[in-house]
């Protein structure tokens, strides 16, 4: 399970994003247009990217949720794969949502 | 109802690196079903290319430089408006803003409405002018000041203005530059094209927002669009960008506005930094280049002008419509030689 985000100018650093995140403000998400192709358009800051299936499924899980733990383990429940590849995959998306939004990522 | 008037516009220059606004605000008329009136196309070169453009200006003249004696040009205007029976002015270059405004009693006298702020107003939103306009309001400014010697950039960092830093005209032109032999070039280069003073403004990082909206002159706007860059031309001018609403950005601006009591179009240009903070960068005293996205998002602010001039009752809130894009592109447009001669020799097209 990879979430892509299509523009590359995104550097991660996992250390400080595991220190960093641990919840993503889904309030902040709210406001996002999301096409099922999977283009994210903020109407409020004009920016957008494209994310592949798994992204518009993550985004869609970030409305619901706002706590990454949960997240990862439906993720795990649904794909059987290893707990923590999954927790790094969410956080450099979330981070990439911070990143290209904004967005207060808590 | 429709408009069946002349309106005259300036700024029909139309390099693509750094357009006038001219011509996208006569493409805005004249594709409304509102307007079937006559557009009259004001330039300043022979080689501006508004007009020539038959489709949005039904004729087109040259008027003299506004910094030609000031008579010249107002001659030319009296003769321009015995030709065509001008009802209405719209200026669109910031360069020419003063001297309009000076003139509003002779076009009054003439029968020649304008929608234009008043000397003090343009003067408060001046470069230098804007930290003092934004006050402890919503939008931040850059610091800046007016420099009229390029010693300035040797060793200004030790007087707290440390690189990058931006040089502005006094009109148009910005250069962001790195270093002092930069700050150089730029302060000549700006100085010998817009003259005196040079602006420095410190640097700011972020993303680039513009808005464009319609005073009324009593602190309300009767419509607004605001629009991110996505791509910008080596001037600094978008080539693209896409309309957003924002309601941080909105509250800023209506702010300045109200602050202004502003009297016709302007455009804010801002920056908005990683904390989402907007800091307000220049106020131009007239509709941008990129005038035409009003007309794509529903909200067409030239026909609202015209209608504001002309007393109809205007009710059009901040436009919310987000997400459309405009993208500019060059266009080669063919003019045969006894259009460019009858210009050239006569001021104005046949």
């Amino acid at each position: 399970m990879e979430a892509h985000v299509s523009q590359t100018a995104i550097e991660m650093n996992a250390q400080s994003i595991c220190k960093r995140l641990h919840i993503v403000d889904s309030k902040l998400l709210q406001h996002l247009v999301i096409s099922e192709n999977g283009f994210v358009f903020d109407p409020s800051t004009g920016k957008s990217f494209t994310v592949n299936e798994t992204g518009v499924e993550l985004l869609k899980l970030f409305f619901q949720e706002n706590n990454i733990e949960a997240i990862v383990k439906k993720q795990h429940k649904k794909y059987k794969a290893d707990s923590r590849e999954i927790e790094r995959d969410v956080l450099e998306f979330a981070n990439s949502l911070n990143r290209h939004f904004y967005l207060r990522v808590r | 109802m429709a408009m069946n008037i002349t309106v005259a516009i300036t700024g029909m220059n139309s390099q693509p690196d750094n357009p006038g606004p001219g011509m996208a605000v006569a493409r805005c008329l004249k594709e409304s079903s509102e307007f079937n009136g006559r557009i009259v196309g004001l330039g300043y070169d022979a080689l501006d290319a508004g007009i020539y453009h038959n489709e949005y200006c039904d004729t087109g003249y040259l008027l003299p430089y506004p910094s030609s004696e000031n008579f010249e040009h107002v001659e030319r205007l009296k003769e321009i408006h015995e030709k065509e029976g001008i009802d209405i002015l719209i200026p669109c270059l910031d360069s020419e803003l003063a001297g309009m405004v000076n003139l509003t009693p002779l076009f009054e006298e003439l029968g020649i409405k304008t929608y234009l702020p008043s000397f003090e107003q343009l003067v408060c939103r001046n470069k230098d002018r804007l930290p003092e306009l934004v006050g402890s309001g919503k939008m931040i400014c850059p610091e800046s000041i007016n420099i009229s010697s390029s010693q300035f950039f040797s060793g200004c960092e030790k007087k707290g203005w440390d690189y990058p830093l931006v040089v502005k005209g006094v009109f148009y032109d910005a250069k962001i530059v790195f270093t002092a032999a930069q700050g150089i070039a730029a302060f000549q280069s700006i100085a010998a094209q817009w003259g005196f003073p040079v602006i420095v403004q410190k640097f700011v990082a972020g993303e680039e927002y513009s808005v464009t909206a319609l005073g009324d002159g009593e602190g309300n706007v009767a419509g607004m669009v605001m629009m991110k860059k996505m791509s910008l031309t080596e001037k600094g001018k978008a080539s693209a960008g896409i309309s957003i609403y924002d309601e941080g950005l909105l509250q800023a601006c209506l702010e300045i506005i109200k602050t202004l009591q502003w009297k016709g179009p302007l455009e804010i240009e801002v920056m908005r930094d990683r904390q989402g903070q907007y800091h307000l960068i220049e106020i131009n005293p007239r509709f941008p280049a990129w005038v035409y996205l009003t007309e794509g998002v529903g909200q067409n602010l030239p026909i609202v002008l015209l209608k504001l001039i002309a007393g109809e009752p205007v009710s059009e809130s901040p436009s919310t419509n987000a997400g459309v894009l405009f993208i500019r592109h060059a266009m080669d447009f063919i003019v045969p030689i006894a259009a460019f001669e009858a210009v050239a020799i006569e001021g104005r097209t046949r």
